[in-house]
């Protein structure tokens, strides 16, 4: 540490405790420590530790037991009782009972140590009195009664008094520990301001730990070994002395944010991409996440959607999202969160079909509530056809699109996108452009089936089909048979040997089983019913007749 | 009205309730003497009956200025420890200042046919000299213990106790010296035990103001010590109090002017107790500048009406001990509930 300045207190190997019957007993030793002019220095500790005991042997209310205590050059046990009383002014945690003082009158006796002998007060005395009680905010305090002010109050007040001692330093033993939170955000605030614009030294001990980091220019840390620690607060939280002192098993101190968190977690991570990611963060480190960028094991979506094991959970509130990530436990995931924009672009080399782009369309839902609008685009395109051709159609092209962007993803990035938030659009030529969400699950491709089967086939394909099949006449066997045709034609074209198994258990799973023989459907398409149509891929009808068309 | 101003306006009629008192003190008594008499007489004038002259001068003059000065006396000696201690309960005899006067008075009453006999017998038979030299002589010896204690006892509180203890020890060995005596002896006892502002000559009076006003000066330099303990002794020191001294100053003065009442009047109760809390009520503050002042007055005036009422309208006279008690409790009975707050009496 570099050398103190003069001015200020200064501790060289200063020793306290207590002598009783001539026997000393030490309780801190070889401290050695400044609390600068112009500088707030709070006194950290926990409890037992000796805190109070160094503060009442600096205020003089018990005699150090070695070592030297020096204000502004001018050792301290050399000084009478009022020369010290002018140099040093000290706050207690005496609960003081004031009688029938107004808060002036309490003030005032702060001027004792410059008083003659009758305690009279001079002009000069008042306008001292009057500036320290405006320094501390409790101008309009001057005329209540001492004993009628809250706790708050009487604290500033008290700090008044020590100010009108004219003192270059304050002592100030938990001036803060019968005062709430405001009022202790606010006396630590005034501390602060007192020492820097009168350019105090003050010295204020605090349970306070949080705040005192955030607030004090200096700390001195007294730990459980008795050892004094000093140093900017940053100087001790990254130097660990802080965690080696208040860590408990329950809480550990952050030296990046200066708080207390518990426990980093065994390894359970969130990704933040709403909106206000700090609170969140802190919301959900308390329940034993830990936020990450990039992949992670859950993830909170814009709009407080909770994503954790492929299921999407709306979150109204901030409240409900704590209980939310309470409620998974902090264990790592098997299926995970991560960004899909790598997936989705190398899905992009399988085929122009696979191109997906980001565009803020119509949400899918609307799509699916009614479908009218996309069968008659559809049905325009292909000519005079019926209505139910149409709409076969519609379906297939965009079950077709739905797998070949999730099983895309999956192979080329082992990511299934979030298909939940897409939006879409039909164009005028081309088959129907979907824009899914930026996230996407990590899903191992054994977990793959199950989670394709609940996100494509229950989350979008159900719903559409129930929106056609509310609007028309349209055979469901027909329907599911589109979406296995669908399936097969984009992981034939995939080409990945990983995805069969995937590809096998979705088609040998309801509702999708049954709907194939092998490679044939046992249903028709009604592709043949287009004026350009003829026989599709999968038709079990004899390759002659495909060869002939109608 | 500013605080200021109002204090000032109830010490003035403070001031002149007492010289009213005085009056009132003079002019009443078992031989009827008209007020404008009294006033003659009281300006060195000769009055209609030259036996007035007497009766004032030499039986109520001297008993008024006693009770005036006893009455200030206790308050302010009350006031001191109150404010010493902390404590709403402290007086003046909360040392056994009273308790070792009484024991003293009591060794002198009884004569107990002790080896210490022949030397009590003197004083005995010394009268009225012997039995304030004996309260004098008992009071000093406990203050003297007490005051030497205080320098090693480091809490106040602590020392308050150690008197109360002695104190108790003393009255028990007082009750024990009136069991084994004669009844008359110790009815006699009983009789000082009452106390009263009449015993008082001008003889006395020629030690009794000295020594009152002595302790009253050293109370009036105690004021602004007793407002830095009103913070509580660490916050007194810090404010640099030399906590031990203004303390052996303090009680010193305190136990003097108790002791000084004690040895010429007996042990006065109550006022010691009352006055500080009336005083304090009507001036409004702890401010000691100003307490000191009205309760010293309160104290002669609250003196001198117990004074006056103790004498019945048939001629008879009322021990002092009963009128404080009973007119006095009532009144700060009433002077406490009536206040707007009924805690921070302490000081």
């Amino acid at each position: 540490m570099t050398a103190p300045t003069p001015d200020g207190l200064v501790l060289s190997g200063l020793a306290v405790g207590y002598k009783r019957r001539g026997r000393a007993t030490t309780v801190l030793s070889g401290l050695d420590a400044a609390a600068r002019r112009g500088e707030l220095t709070v006194l950290l500790g926990p409890n037992g530790t000796g805190k109070s005991t160094l503060l009442r042997t600096l205020a003089g209310l018990q005699p150090a037991l070695g070592g030297e205590q020096v204000l502004d050059g001018e050792d301290l046990t050399t000084l009478s009782d009022v020369d010290r009383a002018r140099r040093m002014a000290v706050v207690l945690t005496d609960r003081v009972d004031p009688g029938l003082l107004t808060a002036r009158e309490l003030a005032g006796l702060g001027r004792h140590p410059h008083t003659g002998f009758t305690g009279a007060l001079t002009e000069a005395d008042h306008a001292v009195v009057s500036w320290a009680l405006e320094a501390v905010g409790a101008g309009h305090l001057t005329n209540r009664q001492a004993a009628e002010l809250s706790d708050g109050e009487r604290q500033r007040v008290l700090t008044a008094r020590a100010l009108a001692q004219e003192p270059g330093l304050i002592l100030l033993d938990e001036p803060s520990a019968f005062l709430d939170a405001p009022s202790r955000v606010a006396l630590t605030g005034l501390l602060r301001r007192l020492a820097r614009d009168r350019d105090l030294a003050v010295l204020v001990s605090s349970h306070d730990l949080e705040l005192a980091l955030r607030t004090a220019d200096h700390v001195w840390l007294v730990d459980r070994d008795g050892q004094m620690h000093s140093g900017t607060p940053e100087e001790l939280a990254v130097g660990g002395q802080i965690a080696a002192t208040f860590d408990t098993d329950d809480l550990v101190f952050d030296p990046a944010s200066g708080t207390f968190v518990p426990p980093a977690p065994a390894g359970g991570t969130v990704r933040i991409t709403a909106g206000d990611p700090a609170i969140l963060g802190r919301a959900l480190a308390r329940e034993g996440w830990r936020p990450v960028e990039g992949e992670a094991d859950i993830e909170i979506a814009p709009g407080h959607v909770g994503l954790a094991d492929g299921v999407r959970t709306p979150l109204g509130s901030l409240g409900e999202v704590s209980a939310w990530a309470r409620a998974l436990g902090h264990a790592p995931r098997a299926i995970r969160r991560a960004g899909c924009g790598p997936a989705l672009a190398g899905a992009a080399s399988f085929g122009a079909y696979f191109r997906s782009q980001a565009f803020s369309g119509t949400p899918v839902a609307e799509l699916y509530a009614d479908p009218g609008e996309a069968v008659r685009v559809v049905g325009a395109r292909l000519g005079e056809v019926e209505w139910r051709v149409a709409a076969s159609t519609m379906q297939f092209g965009y079950a077709a699109r739905l797998w070949s962007l999730a099983l895309g993803a999956l192979s080329a990035g082992g990511v299934l996108p979030d298909l939940d938030p897409m939006t879409y659009e039909y164009p005028e030529e081309g088959p129907v452009a979907l824009s899914p969400g930026e996230g996407g699950w990590l899903v191992p491709l054994g977990e793959a089936p199950v989670l394709l089967a609940r996100i494509v086939i229950d989350g979008h394909l159900r719903p559409l089909h129930a929106g056609l099949r509310s609007r028309g006449k349209v055979a469901e066997g027909l329907l599911w048979g589109n979406a296995a045709a669908a399936l097969s034609g984009a992981v034939r074209v995939i080409g990945d040997p990983a995805l069969e198994p995937v590809h096998a258990a979705l088609l040998a799973m309801p509702p999708l089983a049954g709907t194939l023989d092998g490679t044939l459907r046992r249903s028709c398409c009604l592709y043949y019913r287009t004026p350009s149509g003829g026989y599709c891929g999968n038709c079990p009808l004899p390759a002659t007749r495909q060869e002939t068309p109608a | 009205m500013t605080p200021g101003a109002r204090r000032a306006a109830v010490l003035a009629v403070l001031g002149t309730s007492l010289l009213a008192a005085v009056v009132v003190a003079v002019a009443s008594g078992s031989v009827a003497v008209p007020l404008g008499e009294t006033a003659r007489i009281l300006v060195g004038l000769a009055p209609d009956d030259p036996r007035w002259t007497v009766v004032v001068e030499s039986v109520r003059l001297p008993r008024a200025l006693t009770a005036a000065l006893a009455g200030a006396a206790l308050g302010v000696a009350g006031l001191q420890m109150q404010t010493l201690f902390r404590n709403p309960l402290a007086d003046p005899f909360s040392l056994g200042v009273s308790s070792g006067a009484s024991l003293g008075v009591a060794l002198v009453v009884t004569g107990a046919g002790t080896a210490a006999g022949g030397f009590t017998a003197g004083f005995a038979a010394a009268g009225r000299v012997g039995t304030v030299g004996a309260a004098a002589l008992g009071g000093a010896l406990v203050l003297s213990g007490i005051l030497a204690l205080s320098r090693l006892v480091r809490s106040a509180v602590t020392l308050l106790v150690i008197g109360v203890m002695a104190g108790a020890a003393a009255t028990a060995v007082v009750s024990l010296m009136l069991t084994w005596t004669d009844p008359l002896r110790a009815q006699q006892f009983v009789a000082w035990g009452l106390g009263s502002f009449a015993g008082t000559t001008w003889a006395d009076l020629g030690v009794f103001g000295p020594v009152t006003l002595a302790g009253l000066a050293v109370a009036w330099l105690s004021a602004k010590p007793l407002n830095a303990l009103l913070l509580g002794e660490n916050y007194a020191r810090t404010m640099g109090l030399n906590v031990r001294r203004a303390r052996l100053v303090t009680l010193l003065g305190a136990s003097v002017l108790a002791g000084a009442v004690t040895a010429f009047c007996g042990p006065i109760g109550f006022l010691g107790i009352a006055v500080p809390h009336v005083a304090r009520r009507l001036i409004g503050t702890s401010d000691h500048r100003v307490l000191l002042p009205a309760t010293l007055l309160c104290g002669a005036v609250a003196a001198l009406l117990c004074s006056v009422a103790s004498h019945l309208p048939g001629g008879g006279v009322l021990p002092i001990n009963v009128v404080t008690a009973l007119v006095g409790a009532p009144i700060v009975i009433v002077v406490l509930l009536r206040s707007r707050r009924l805690d921070g009496a302490v000081s």
